[in-house]
């Protein structure tokens, strides 16, 4: 199968189930809000090593303060990692930032207290306002007020997590740096126009994947050489003598509908790039993850 | 389902049967079959109204200003009383919407732990309030005033919101334990007395108690989601974006007591 001549490699991407969080973060303008958005969201890139992948998901139209807002979407292996990185992303990256507060924006299955916890930085100053029950807060949204230097920080009591689906992934194989670079920012601009979805790397884009294993046994993963092109020749490469580069996209997303939009406009854009070659997937054999995403059913 | 009294007197009928809990399922013989308080009398409910089955699920009631507990623990459905309705109406009443047309008589909505109470025009005093010797008032639920209210409103609240867009009466919010209370008028005299949690909202200023120091003037974020909560309520509560997006200057208070309590004053 070809796209605008790229070969779809007839292989699959396999996702797994995660937890995710949606956390709304208001101040007084789009730069502030943007400002403590992007600290909660940093460092956010892989499960492994973050704790989290979380990304930044876009502006939001209508918020409870109606100040300005942006969404950002947290993914966790369980809701308690989760519960875990809020409580220190929240408290350390937005209730530092001036004129902010803490929304929770998704309704899930699972519930957790975090400005119920973070409510004690308020050293017995701090003020619970509860708003009166709705069909969706059936106790009512409850918030606490915590004093601080530039006014009050106002942040959720609680907020949830709903059943989402991670890794979801292809690779992008070209003859160079430049035409991969390039197909990488388009289908990751494709990507990040889905709603739900987030692709958590620098710039959405990973440059070092990885494979399970190692030679070495304090490692259980390590790079993926069977893509990188500069051992080639040492390896038993997956690559073509004329593909010098590979990057790959990594997509969260809250559902696999999302999941299958984001990687199907993203291929798509991808393949719209002179000097790409082939588009392909990582996956451990379809042994891991709960979902495997066909790349040639998807696109 | 309709009610219309059957006579003009001043005897306070006492008829906590007429809520949409008790009606539901039950046939115009049925209902009016309720028993009720003439005065000291006990009596059916059919002897005090006229009862119709109009095939709605609302019961709408004509001017009943001398009939008490209409709604007294309701959970769910609507009463709309077409005129002024008596004391003591929509009192702990936990889900539901009563619209009462004109004035209601004291302790509306007292002890109330939901649902919402709207008045058109005036309310009497203790309007979700607690009853004497009780440990709190209103929790949870909204009541909306359009005119103004007596004395004690939201005494020993504790959660839930109050708005009266006229004045309020002395002693408003005295006690509070939580909550929200908003007055768009005037406020009477000693308002928060021994409040000890709880937020009033004001925009006109107060004769505030020696009892409440001022904090600071800021734009309360907290605020700004209870008022743009209650835009999106059918109250047309004058909420404006001034409201919304302006300062408030904080009195905290009462010292006397645990001075938790809290007064926002509208600024600009």
């Amino acid at each position: 199968m070809q796209i605008n001549e790229v070969e779809i490699v007839d292989t699959f991407a396999e996702a797994f189930k995660m937890y995710a969080s949606r956390v709304l973060v208001t101040a007084i303008n789009e730069e502030w809000a943007m400002h403590s958005a992007s600290t909660v969201a940093g460092f956010g890139t892989s499960v492994i090593m973050c704790g989290c992948e979380a990304g930044i998901e876009g502006a939001a139209e209508d918020t409870p303060d109606g100040r300005p807002g942006v969404n950002i979407l947290l993914f966790a292996n369980s809701a308690k990692d989760l519960r875990d990185q809020l409580m220190r992303r929240i408290g350390q990256c937005v209730m530092t930032s001036p004129t902010s507060a803490c929304f929770n924006n998704l309704l899930g299955e699972k519930e957790f207290v975090v400005g119920g916890q973070l409510r004690y930085f308020g050293d017995g100053f701090q003020i619970s306002k509860r708003l009166n029950p709705t069909s969706e807060y059936p106790k009512g949204r409850r918030f606490w007020r915590i004093p601080v230097m530039g006014g009050e920080f106002l942040c959720e009591e609680t907020f949830q997590a709903a059943k989402a689906v991670g890794g979801g992934n292809f690779l992008i194989i070209g003859t160079g740096i430049k035409p991969v670079l390039s197909a990488s920012e388009k289908a990751v601009q494709a990507v990040r126009k889905v709603p739900n979805v987030i692709a958590p790397f620098p710039g959405g884009v990973v440059r070092s994947g990885s494979k399970v294993g190692s030679r070495y046994k304090f490692l259980t993963a390590s790079t993926n050489t069977a893509y990188c092109p500069m051992v080639k020749s040492q390896t038993q490469s997956d690559l073509a003598e004329e593909e010098n580069c590979v990057l790959e996209i990594v997509i969260d997303a809250l559902d696999i509908e999302s999941m299958n939009k984001a990687m199907h406009d993203g291929i798509h854009a991808a393949c719209s790039v002179n000097g790409v070659t082939r588009i392909s997937a990582g996956n451990y054999g379809g042994n891991l993850g709960k979902f495997i995403i066909n790349l040639k059913e998807v696109v | 389902m309709l009610l219309n009294p059957l006579v003009k007197t001043a005897i306070p009928v006492t008829a906590p049967c007429i809520t949409p809990d008790w009606f539901s399922g039950k046939s115009v013989e049925e209902v009016g079959n309720l028993p009720v308080y003439y005065g000291n009398k006990e009596k059916r409910l059919r002897d005090v109204f006229d009862i119709k089955d109009d095939g709605k699920d609302i019961i709408t009631l004509g001017s009943v200003p001398t009939v008490k507990y209409i709604g007294k623990g309701m959970t769910a459905g609507s009463i709309v009383i077409k005129g002024d309705a008596g004391m003591h109406l929509g009192a702990e009443m936990k889900g539901g919407c009563i619209t009462v047309e004109g004035n209601v008589s004291d302790w509306a909505g007292a002890e109330m732990k939901g649902g919402e109470i709207v008045v058109a025009q005036n309310a009497g005093h203790c309007l979700g309030g607690a009853y004497r010797g009780s440990k709190s008032g209103m929790n949870k639920g909204l009541i909306v005033v359009k005119g103004n209210a007596g004395n004690e409103v939201g005494g020993l609240m504790k959660k839930g919101i109050i708005v009266v867009e006229g004045n309020l009466g002395d002693a408003a919010g005295c006690s509070m334990k939580g909550g929200t209370l908003i007055c768009y008028g005037h406020p009477g005299n000693r308002l928060g007395a021994l409040m000890q949690r709880g937020s009033i909202v004001l925009y006109e200023s107060p004769a505030l108690l020696p009892t409440f120091t001022y904090d600071a003037e800021y734009n309360p974020t907290w605020l700004r989601v209870f008022l743009r909560e209650l835009q999106k309520t059918p109250h047309r509560i004058p909420i404006t974006q001034n409201h919304i997006e302006g300062t408030y200057r904080r009195y905290n208070g009462d010292i006397s007591e645990l001075g938790k309590g809290e007064i926002f004053v509208f600024h600009e």
